[in-house]
């Protein structure tokens, strides 16, 4: 079923993820790890003084030798737990418990001492290691720069045993010209340079695809197998947990405290997370991200036929956007259909960086095609928002993204709602103010928040008010930009129902632009596929997102 | 992440406003004093009440300068105007940059014009230009300078404005304001400047400071204010040859001038340039 | 994909490499295209910044046009009639339509012509031997505000929101909010007449440049203090902006030392942004040097402004700006290249 499977190369490993071998190498590592933990904390948990937990708090053992997985939900402080086992606490942060981590209590070293620790037996790779890599360096510097034995060959031996081809010139080459696999890997063999006894990597395969992913799980492996070294890695890819982990600790964002995992906890098998069903060590309720794989998609273009101009909806037709000039030139959509039908639901879904946001953009007004038309109920619509005349800016609302800059800071609750109806309606001041309240019910806020600034109000509470200030003008479509993608998932889920209510009861239209497929498939009817700037699919959200139809791969 | 804000301790939030209203104190002394002097000024500032170059004490507080005019009272007298016109145009220049700069950013046409106005405007040092409009205007003599400081120090203070705004353009409460149709000058006053705040104080610090400089400059090259008149910088120029027998004559005034663009500069602290490219 | 197989990785294959690894054969070709290409973009910069020198002489010269009063009024003496003013006018050519005597300036400029002064002079030549001496007071004080504000910002970013940051933060406002003159004035007091270290007038030697170079120093020291107060904040707020930037916080959690985090992570990737910044602010230190000439009795410029301002010659003034223009284009220039060789092969 998979063919990318990862292939050790190490000493004791098997060629595929069968149970035989992997228990083999566990068995292996596992007497080794016996007397060497390289980290360990004890009831540890990070928070800011009377603020939440950033990191619950936690048990949990790493040892050398050993692959360590740390998984949980967004949130859940995983990235904050390998920085604090660097030393490393956010700004005012207090903590719980203990953290050691090879015999230092980490947290409470001087400077001088944190610093050797970190410069020779820690090593950490953060979450997007092309950017921590200093773009003015070349490889070889950078790998040089932390090295014990700067000579040549001996960085050069370290790119090798991180598969970086040493042709070609890489070596002497920036960052910049290196793929983002290439530079993670060159990150790796910085951290390896030092030649450290605990290796802390955060999200080691986030962005990459399946191919490489396998690639750093087999390298992963194989360095745990041949150096000796610890590794930790917060993950939430499943397939990677399953393909290179010894030991899974869980973190959880509410409540009971991640329980370490030893070698009697199996690690969870790869075909078993293709299911719906969360895996074990997954917090139940998160909402693992499905991808799109980009090998599988052939993009079919010719077989999508162009949608039928709907007489009544706000379409976009052929659109095309370009970023850039010359030969930086890149297209963000590449000739592009979509129908909102009037009182409908449509969904737009795609990675990151696949136009989706740019297309809702268009639709909004905001972003200017390079070519391509919209319509109006059949009618042309400016590309431009402020040519489209008052009336048509009415009809067309959008609600933000991001819940920090949804709203004004500087102007209270009851002055983002009371503004759109001083525009568009004619109501006198009484009356206007009656509205406020009526429109603030409507979202399921008491009155008294009209008189609230943004800094007082939840992430959740600031999407209500961006919903209720967006319906003040009673518009015709509403434009929905990833308004769910920074809130928790209960609060996601409320907002969602309250939006797609309200708009069924007035006959509102919504596009949603999500990169979650769950959401696409639960609130609307017809999603559309976006991957490069093209759209590579359409069809009824819940067929097309629920069921492998060889479009859309689900974990 | 941050959170909403619960709960607010009345006296730290006290004692936080007392820490930020510290620096303005001795801005606030200063200009009192600076305005008020006139009126605290024993003597005229055109009637020889001692000798030449006189020294400090001899019925004079400061001595004498070089007509033997009470140095004292001219100090007092002469700081209101300088201070008045570096008001105005601190005032001037900044609240057209903090339109203009607004515009720039919701415009990217009318940015780029002003952009290319600013790369025109850093070729000409303000001393220059300031001698070049007083020169070709000759009967402008207080308002040349005056203009020349307004125009000359537009462009720089647009691109500080332009440069704290453009984040903010791109927030969720400004394109909600484009999408139900609000001006650019609509959103510029109730969208962007309440949240440009900072910058905007800061700013005006600046160019007070800025404008300080120039007024003071271009007296100091008789530009401006003539004799007689009782003018800091002015002073410091006639009195200069007679700088060992009364150094109270020179010190005075420059330690006022020094005095006025410091204090201001530390009550409005102001924000590091950043070029934009 | 098929590329995957145990033993042979060969990353460049599966991966999508942006830049992509140019293939051997290729290397000649595709390094003359390159140079071609930095030539090109060479010759963009040139050209945009000459333009921008152009527009600013225009604007000058708009500006002398459309303000009240001219070199003929300008220089008369009160007595003078209208027929001699008239006659001044024809004189020096005022007469003549507007736009001729623009393009018959703006074509004079690069040979070296800056007009005719209001006593009949050529500019060029008032200027030819004063210009070179204020680019020289200039230029040290440049260099010397250059070289403080990178110590200083460095140093107060080493440590940052600690006594050292502070003490150097205050310091740098107030020394940039004294003007030149002021400080000058203090400096010659100290320096000059109360300990007698150095001269308080330049004196110039048959040469017309100044005899001693002790007598450089004050002049120096009162433009580039107020100067290296401005720049040192641009140093620290840039250095202040990549403490941020991932791959510091990454060096350090490397643990590398403060100093190797910021000299070698930091200061890099802050240089474009510094150079940009000090060269803007060259305006301020030629303007300065005008002032700071006039007291010191220093042979420069300011010298022969402060004559044209008593004497009433907008043509001499002007041909001094277009000069200091050209003088920050160059500087201009020079934070371009600074900015093209330290910007990275980003991305």
């Amino acid at each position: 079923m998979n063919p990318r499977t990862p292939t050790r190369t190490g000493p004791g490993s098997g060629s595929g993820p069968d149970d035989g071998t992997r228990h083999d190498t566990r068995s292996d590592t596992a007497d080794r790890a016996a007397d060497t933990v390289a980290a360990t904390i004890a009831g540890f948990g990070i928070r800011l003084p009377g603020g939440p937990y950033l990191l619950h708090p936690a048990d949990a053992t790493v040892h050398a030798g050993r692959v360590t997985a740390l998984t949980g939900a967004s949130g859940s402080g995983k990235t904050t737990l390998l920085k604090a086992l660097l030393g490393h606490l956010p700004p005012g942060a207090t903590t719980d418990g203990t953290a050691r981590v090879l015999g230092h209590d980490v947290l409470r070293l001087d400077r001088a001492t944190l610093n050797r620790l970190r410069r020779t037996e820690l090593a950490y790779v953060g979450q997007d290691p092309g950017s921590a890599l200093n773009p003015r360096m070349s490889v070889r510097r950078i790998v040089a720069e932390t090295a014990h034995d700067r000579t040549r060959s001996a960085v050069e031996a370290l790119l090798a045993e991180c598969r970086l081809p040493l042709d070609g010139g890489l070596p002497d080459r920036r960052p910049g010209a290196l793929s983002g696999g290439q530079q993670r890997r060159v990150a790796l063999a910085r951290a390896l340079a030092r030649n450290p006894r605990l290796l802390l990597l955060d999200e080691p395969t986030a962005g990459l695809d399946p191919a490489l992913r396998d690639e750093i799980a087999q390298l992963l492996r194989h360095l745990a197998d041949t150096r000796g070294l610890a590794v930790l890695m917060a993950c939430h890819d499943p397939e990677l947990v399953g393909a290179c982990a010894d030991d899974t600790i869980a973190l959880t964002t509410p409540g009971t405290l991640g329980t370490a995992g030893t070698a009697a906890q199996p690690p969870p098998d790869p075909k078993r997370v293709r299911t719906r069903i969360p895996a074990e060590g997954i917090t139940p309720g998160e909402r693992t991200t499905p991808r799109i794989d980009p090998v599988h998609v052939r993009p079919p273009t010719e077989s999508i036929a162009p949608a039928v101009p709907a007489q009544h909806g706000l379409a976009a037709h052929q659109v095309t956007v370009a970023f850039g000039t010359g030969r930086g030139r890149r297209l963000a959509l590449d000739g592009l259909d979509l129908t909102l039908p009037a009182g409908g639901a449509v969904s737009i879904v795609g990675p990151s960086g696949s136009g989706k946001t740019t297309l809702l953009r268009v639709l909004a007004g905001l972003a200017l095609p390079a070519s391509g038309t919209l319509t109006l109920d059949g009618a042309p619509l400016s590309p431009a928002i402020r040519r489209r005349g008052r009336d048509r800016q009415r009809r067309i609302q959008l609600i933000p993204q991001n819940p920090l800059a949804t709203l004004n800071p500087s102007r209270t609750v009851g002055a983002a709602l009371t503004r759109p109806l001083t525009l568009h309606t004619r109501l006198t001041r009484g009356p206007r103010a009656e509205r406020v309240v009526e429109l603030l019910e409507l979202v399921g806020l008491p009155a008294a928040f009209a008189d609230r600034y943004p800094v007082e109000l939840s992430g959740g509470q600031r999407q209500r008010v961006a919903i209720a200030r967006a319906l003040a003008v009673d518009p015709d479509y509403l434009l929905c930009d990833e308004i769910t993608s920074a809130l928790d998932p209960d609060t996601a889920t409320a907002i969602m129902d309250l939006l797609s209510a309200v708009c069924a009861e007035r006959g509102t239209a919504v596009a949603v632009v999500t990169h979650d497929h769950h959401l696409a498939a639960d609130y609307t009817q017809t999603v559309h596929v976006l991957t490069d700037g093209r759209l590579i699919a359409r069809g009824d959200a819940a067929t097309l997102l629920t069921h492998d139809t060889g479009v859309v791969r689900k974990p | 992440m941050s959170t909403p804000a619960t709960s607010t301790d009345t006296a730290a939030a006290r004692r936080r406003y007392a820490r930020r209203a510290l620096p303005l104190l001795p801005a606030a002394l200063f200009l009192g004093a600076a305005l008020a002097g006139p009126r605290l000024a024993p003597h005229t500032i055109d009637a020889p009440v001692t000798a030449t170059y006189a020294t400090a004490g001899d019925g004079a507080l400061l001595g004498g300068d070089q007509l033997g005019r009470d140095v004292w009272s001219r100090l007092l007298h002469g700081g209101g105007e300088l201070i008045g016109c570096a008001f105005l145009i601190g005032a001037a220049v900044t609240a057209t940059a903090a339109l203009l700069g607004c515009l720039a950013v919701l415009r990217p046409r009318a940015g780029r014009v002003l952009e290319r106005t600013a790369d025109v405007a850093i070729l000409l040092p303000s001393v220059l230009g300031i001698m070049l409009v007083a020169l070709a205007w000759p009967d402008g003599g207080r308002w040349a300078v005056i203009t020349a400081a307004i125009v000359l120090g537009i462009p720089f203070a647009v691109r500080v404005v332009a440069a704290a705004a453009a984040p903010l353009a791109a927030a969720g409460y400004v394109e909600a304001a484009l999408m139900r149709g609000e001006s650019s000058l609509s959103i510029t006053v109730r969208e962007l400047l309440p949240n440009l705040r900072g910058t905007v104080t800061a700013l005006f610090g600046l160019r007070f400071v800025e404008a300080v400089y120039i007024i003071s400059t271009a007296a100091f090259l008789q530009i401006g204010p003539q004799p007689p008149e009782a003018d800091w910088a002015l002073m410091i120029r006639e009195n200069a040859p007679g700088i060992l027998l009364n150094p109270w004559a020179v010190l005075a005034p420059s330690a006022a001038v020094a005095l006025l663009a410091i204090t201001v500069n530390l009550a409005t602290s102001a924000p590091a340039p950043a070029p934009r490219r | 994909m098929a590329a995957l197989t145990s033993g042979a990785p060969a990353a460049g294959s599966t991966d999508p490499a942006p830049a992509g690894p140019p293939a051997p054969p290729r290397v000649g070709a595709d390094r003359a295209r390159r140079a071609g290409r930095v030539a090109l973009r060479v010759g963009a910069v040139l050209l945009r910044r000459a333009l921008v020198l152009a527009a600013l002489l225009a604007v000058v010269f708009a500006a002398v046009e459309i303000l009240p009063g001219d070199a003929a009024t300008a220089s008369a003496e009160r007595g003078d009639s209208a027929a001699a003013i008239a006659a001044r006018r024809e004189h020096l050519g005022l007469d003549r339509p507007l736009w001729e005597r623009f393009t018959d300036w703006m074509t004079a400029l690069p040979t070296g012509d800056l007009g005719t002064s209001a006593r009949g002079e050529k500019v060029a030549d008032l200027l030819r031997d004063p210009f070179p001496n204020t680019l020289a007071l200039a230029g040290a004080a440049f260099a010397l505000t250059i070289a403080a504000s990178l110590a200083l910002g460095c140093l107060a970013a080493a440590r940052p929101g600690r006594r050292t940051d502070r003490v150097i933060g205050h310091t740098a406002t107030t020394a940039f909010a004294i003007p030149d003159f002021v400080l000058a004035t203090g400096l010659v007091l100290v320096l000059s007449l109360w300990t007698g270290w150095l001269p308080a007038v330049t004196v110039a030697d048959a040469s017309g440049k100044p005899a001693e170079w002790t007598m450089m120093i004050m002049p120096v020291l009162a433009l580039a203090v107020p100067q290296t107060g401005w720049n040192t904040r641009i140093v620290r707020g840039a250095l202040a902006d990549q403490a941020g930037a991932p791959h510091v916080e990454a060096a350090r959690l490397d643990g590398l030392s403060t100093t190797r985090v910021l000299l070698r992570h930091a200061l890099p990737g802050a240089l474009p942004v510094i150079a940009t910044g000090i060269a803007t602010s060259t305006g301020m230190l030629l303007g300065g040097a005008v002032v700071v000439e006039t007291l010191f009795n220093y042979p420069g410029i300011g010298t022969v402004l402060a004559g044209a301002v008593a004497g009433r010659d907008t043509t001499l003034i002007a041909g001094s700006v277009a000069l200091a223009g050209a003088a920050i284009t160059l500087v201009l220039l020079a934070a371009d290249l600074v900015r093209a060789k330290t910007a990275g092969a980003g991305r």
